[in-house]
C-alpha cells in the first residue's frame, strides 16, 4: 500500500472544503445531521470527554461544527445568506486542531442516545477522520495498526506458526487445569462455527478462548468449531481511521476464509467493533453479496446454552465482586446487553451493576481506537477516562469484566495510572474459571496460595 | 513516510516535542550506589544501563522477595536474548510456551505480571514494547498491592494467611547473608504446629531444645529475638 502524502497550504484548505461538500451526495443521515442540530447542548452533558474537562472543542456540538460550519457555508442557502448567524463558518486552515479534535472523540455514541433529534456525532467524527485520512493526517500510531493488520491479517503481526504454537500452549494449559484433553481445532474445513476473536484473546490474555473451548467441549461439540491460523483477529482499525477501503480490505480475508472453511456460522468473539462491522455493516450492507453463513456472537450463544441449563458452574471459584462494563459497540450499537449478564450471573458469586449501564453506559475513554494511541495517554487517563473511573470505584468491584480488548487496554492503564485496586478481564474468563467439566471446575492456582 | 508526530491539542506549542516518557524521567539506586534512569512508565530508560544489580533491585520492587532464582534468571535471559539479538518482545503466551511454563507459573515467578514484571526486570523499555506490540498493556494480571494484613507492630493479623512469601518479606528486613534457610523453616514449622494445637507459644528454651539449637545460634538466625523475630516470622500473633 503506498503511503499517503501529506497535503498542506491552500490545496489542503480546498481539499477539506471539497470533501465536506460531498456530504450532500449522502449518506442521507449525515446530511440531516448537518442541517438539524438545535445546539441545545444535551450531548455535552452526556459526553465522557466533555465531562472530563469541559473545554470548548470538547463539546460535541462545537467539534461537529468544524465540519457542519463548512457544509453550511458552502451547501445551504441559509448559510450562504445568513453566514455566522446560521452557524456557517470556514475551514480555518488549522489541520492540527481539526485532527486532534476528531481524535479526541471516542465515538461512543452516547450523545446519540440522548440527543432529542438523534444526532450521532460519531458519524460526523468518522467523516472528519476520513477527511484527515485522505489527506495523510491519520496519526502515526493509528496508521501503524492498520498497516500491520492489512499486512498480516492481525494487529499483532503474529505469523500462522506463532498462532499454532500459542493454541498448542492453550491446550496444554487446559490439560493442566482439568486433566483431560480439550481441543482447540485449527483450520478444520467443514466445521460449523468459525471462531473469530480479537488476537489478544489468544496471544495475551487467553482465558476467553479457553472459556469458549470449554463450552464447546461440555456440549460435545469439540469437532464442530474451528479457528483459522491466518484469520484470528477480528479487530479492524479501518473503522477508526475512517478509511472505508482499508476497512473492507481488512474484512475481506475473513469472509473468504469463512467461505473456504465452509462454515455455517461466523462466531464472533469478545470484540465489540469486530462484531459490529461483521453484523451491522458487512452482513447487513451486503459488502460481499449474499453470504452462505450467518454472523453470530459468542456471548449470546453461550447465554442461550446457560439458559437452557446445559452448563454447570462452581461459583465459589469466583468469590470476588464482579462488575460488567458494557463496551459501547456491544451495548449501544449492537444491543447485546443481557447475554454477558447471564454469563456473569451464572459464573460469579457476587455480580454488581454499575450505574448507568447497558445502552446508557459511559465509555471507558479509549473508544474509537484511542486506546491504541499512547501518545495521548495523558488525555485518556485524566479526561476521557475520568467518569469511568468514578463509576467503577463506586461499585467496589474487584474484577471488571468487559468484552472488548480496547476497553481492557484502557482499563489496564487506568488502574496503573490511578493506582486502583481491581482486575480487568473478559466475560468468558470468568466462565473459564468456574465452568464444571465432568463435575469439577478448573484447578486455578493463585500465585499467593501456591507455596502453602 | 511522511507521518509527522501527532500532537494532541491539550499541549501548548512549547511542548511540541513532548513525549510522555521523556518528561517524567526518574532515577533509582540499587546495590551499593548504582543509579539507573527510568522512563515515565518506570521502565529502564536506556537498555545499556542494565546489569544484574539492576535486575535484583528491580525484582525486589516487583514483589520478588527472596532474590532471583535460577528459574527467574533463565526466563530473564531468554527475554534479554530476544530483546538484544532478535530486537523483539515475544507475546506472553509464546514466551511461556518457549520456556515450558504455565501461565500460573509465570504469575508465581513474577507477581506483577509479564510486561510489568518480567520485562521490566529484564530492562526492556516501555516505548520499545509499545513499538513492538501495542497490545502489551492488555495483559491482565494482578498489580502489585498489599498482600498481607499486618498489625501496627508488623505481625500477621490472620495466622492462617501465612505463606512463604510472608516469611521472605520479613527475612528481607533482617538482611541475613543466607536469606531464608532450612533452619528457619524448621523453627517456623515447629512454632506454627505448637500454636495451632495449644493457641499459645512455647518458651524460647523449649523451642531451642526441640530444634537442637544453641541460644547463640538462635540469635543469629533471628536477630530480632524470639517473639518479635521468630514468632513474627512464623505468622503468630504478638504475645506480651
Amino acid at each position: 500500500m503506498p503511503k499517503k502524502e501529506r497535503v498542506d497550504g491552500e490545496r489542503l484548505r480546498q481539499e477539506v472544503i471539497d470533501a465536506v461538500k460531498t456530504i450532500k451526495n449522502g449518506p442521507q443521515v449525515l446530511k440531516l445531521y448537518m442541517e438539524m442540530c438545535a445546539r441545545c447542548g444535551t450531548c455535552a452533558e452526556q459526553c465522557p470527554v466533555y465531562y472530563g474537562e469541559p473545554t470548548k472543542l470538547r463539546n460535541p456540538v462545537l467539534r461537529s461544527d468544524l465540519i457542519r460550519g463548512i457544509f453550511k457555508k458552502n451547501e445551504t442557502w441559509t448559510g450562504k445568506i445568513l453566514g455566522a448567524l446560521d452557524g456557517a463558518g470556514d475551514f480555518n486552515g488549522d489541520m492540527e486542531q481539526f485532527v486532534n479534535s476528531f481524535y479526541e472523540c471516542t465515538g461512543c455514541r452516547r450523545c446519540a442516545t440522548y440527543c432529542p433529534f438523534g444526532i450521532d456525532n460519531s458519524v460526523i467524527t468518522r467523516k472528519g477522520r476520513a477527511i484527515a485520512d485522505a489527506l495523510g493526517y491519520t496519526p502515526a500510531s493509528m496508521q501503524r495498526v492498520v498497516d500491520i493488520s492489512l499486512e498480516t491479517c492481525n494487529t499483532d503481526g503474529a505469523s500462522p506458526e506463532a498462532f499454532k504454537s500459542a493454541v498448542e500452549f492453550l491446550e496444554e494449559e487446559m490439560q493442566d487445569e482439568h486433566g483431560i484433553d480439550i481441543k482447540i481445532p485449527v483450520d478444520v474445513e467443514g466445521a460449523e462455527y468459525f471462531y473469530v476473536p480479537p488476537s489478544g484473546d489468544v496471544l495475551v490474555n487467553p482465558e476467553a478462548t479457553t472459556g469458549i473451548a470449554k463450552v464447546f467441549h461440555v456440549l460435545g461439540m469439540q469437532d464442530k468449531w474451528t479457528m483459522s491460523s491466518k484469520c484470528f483477529d477480528g479487530a479492524n482499525y479501518g473503522l477508526f481511521t475512517g478509511n472505508d477501503a482499508d476497512m473492507k480490505a481488512d474484512n475481506k480475508p475473513y469472509v473468504e476464509e469463512a467461505k473456504r472453511l465452509g462454515v455455517k456460522y461466523m462466531f464472533m468473539g469478545e470484540c465489540g467493533h469486530a462484531y459490529r462491522i461483521m453484523k451491522m455493516m458487512m452482513e447487513k450492507g451486503k459488502w460481499w453479496g449474499d453470504l452462505p453463513f450467518k454472523v453470530i456472537n459468542c456471548m449470546e450463544w453461550t447465554a442461550e446454552k446457560i439458559q437452557a441449563g446445559m452448563l454447570e458452574f462452581d461459583k465459589s471459584k469466583n468469590p470476588m465482586p464482579v462488575t460488567y462494563h458494557d463496551p459501547c459497540n456491544f451495548g449501544r450499537s449492537c444491543g447485546i446487553v443481557e447475554a454477558p449478564r447471564v454469563i456473569l450471573n451464572a459464573a460469579c458469586e457476587d455480580f454488581r451493576e454499575m450505574y448507568p449501564n447497558r445502552g446508557e453506559n459511559w465509555c471507558c475513554g479509549g473508544g474509537g481506537g484511542l486506546s491504541a494511541m499512547d501518545d495521548i495517554q495523558e488525555f485518556r487517563m485524566n479526561v476521557s477516562g475520568r467518569k469511568k473511573m468514578e463509576q467503577v470505584r463506586d461499585t467496589n468491584a474487584k474484577y471488571l469484566a468487559t468484552a472488548c480488548s480496547n476497553c481492557k487496554r484502557q482499563f489496564m492503564q487506568l488502574i496503573e495510572y490511578h493506582k486502583a485496586d481491581f482486575q480487568v478481564g473478559g466475560v468468558h474468563d470468568m466462565l473459564s474459571r468456574s465452568i464444571m467439566i465432568d463435575g469439577k471446575a478448573a484447578e486455578h492456582i493463585d500465585y499467593v496460595g501456591k507455596m502453602d | 513516510m511522511n507521518q509527522a508526530k501527532f500532537v494532541p491539542i491539550y499541549q501548548t506549542k512549547a511542548e511540541t516535542d513532548y513525549n510522555l516518557a521523556a518528561i517524567k524521567l526518574s532515577t533509582v539506586t540499587f546495590g551499593e550506589d548504582q543509579t539507573y534512569t527510568l522512563d515515565g512508565y518506570g521502565f529502564l530508560d536506556q537498555p545499556h544501563q542494565w546489569d544484574e544489580v539492576f535486575a535484583e533491585g528491580m525484582a525486589e520492587q516487583q514483589g520478588i522477595y527472596g532474590g532471583l532464582t535460577e528459574e527467574h534468571w533463565s526466563f530473564i535471559n531468554y527475554l534479554r536474548d530476544k530483546f538484544i539479538n532478535e530486537k523483539t518482545v515475544p507475546v506472553v503466551v509464546l514466551a511461556c510456551s518457549d520456556n515450558n511454563l504455565r501461565l500460573n507459573d509465570l504469575r508465581f515467578l513474577f507477581p506483577t505480571g509479564y510486561h510489568r514484571g518480567a520485562c521490566r526486570i529484564a530492562g526492556i523499555n516501555y516505548n520499545f514494547m509499545y513499538e513492538t506490540n501495542y497490545w502489551l498493556t492488555y495483559e491482565t494480571t494482578t498489580l502489585q498491592k498489599e498482600e498481607f494484613k499486618l498489625t501496627p507492630d508488623g505481625f500477621l493479623e490472620d495466622f492462617n494467611k501465612w505463606n512463604e512469601r510472608f516469611a521472605q518479606m520479613v527475612i528481607r528486613e533482617w538482611k541475613l547473608s543466607q536469606g531464608l534457610t532450612d533452619r528457619h523453616r524448621e523453627v517456623i514449622a515447629y512454632l506454627r504446629y505448637y500454636y495451632s494445637r495449644a493457641k499459645n507459644i512455647p518458651t524460647v528454651y523449649e523451642t531451642c531444645k526441640e530444634n537442637n539449637l544453641e541460644l547463640s545460634e538462635f540469635r543469629e538466625l533471628f536477630p530480632e529475638g524470639y517473639r518479635r523475630g521468630a514468632c513474627r516470622l512464623a505468622g503468630l500473633p504478638f504475645f506480651a
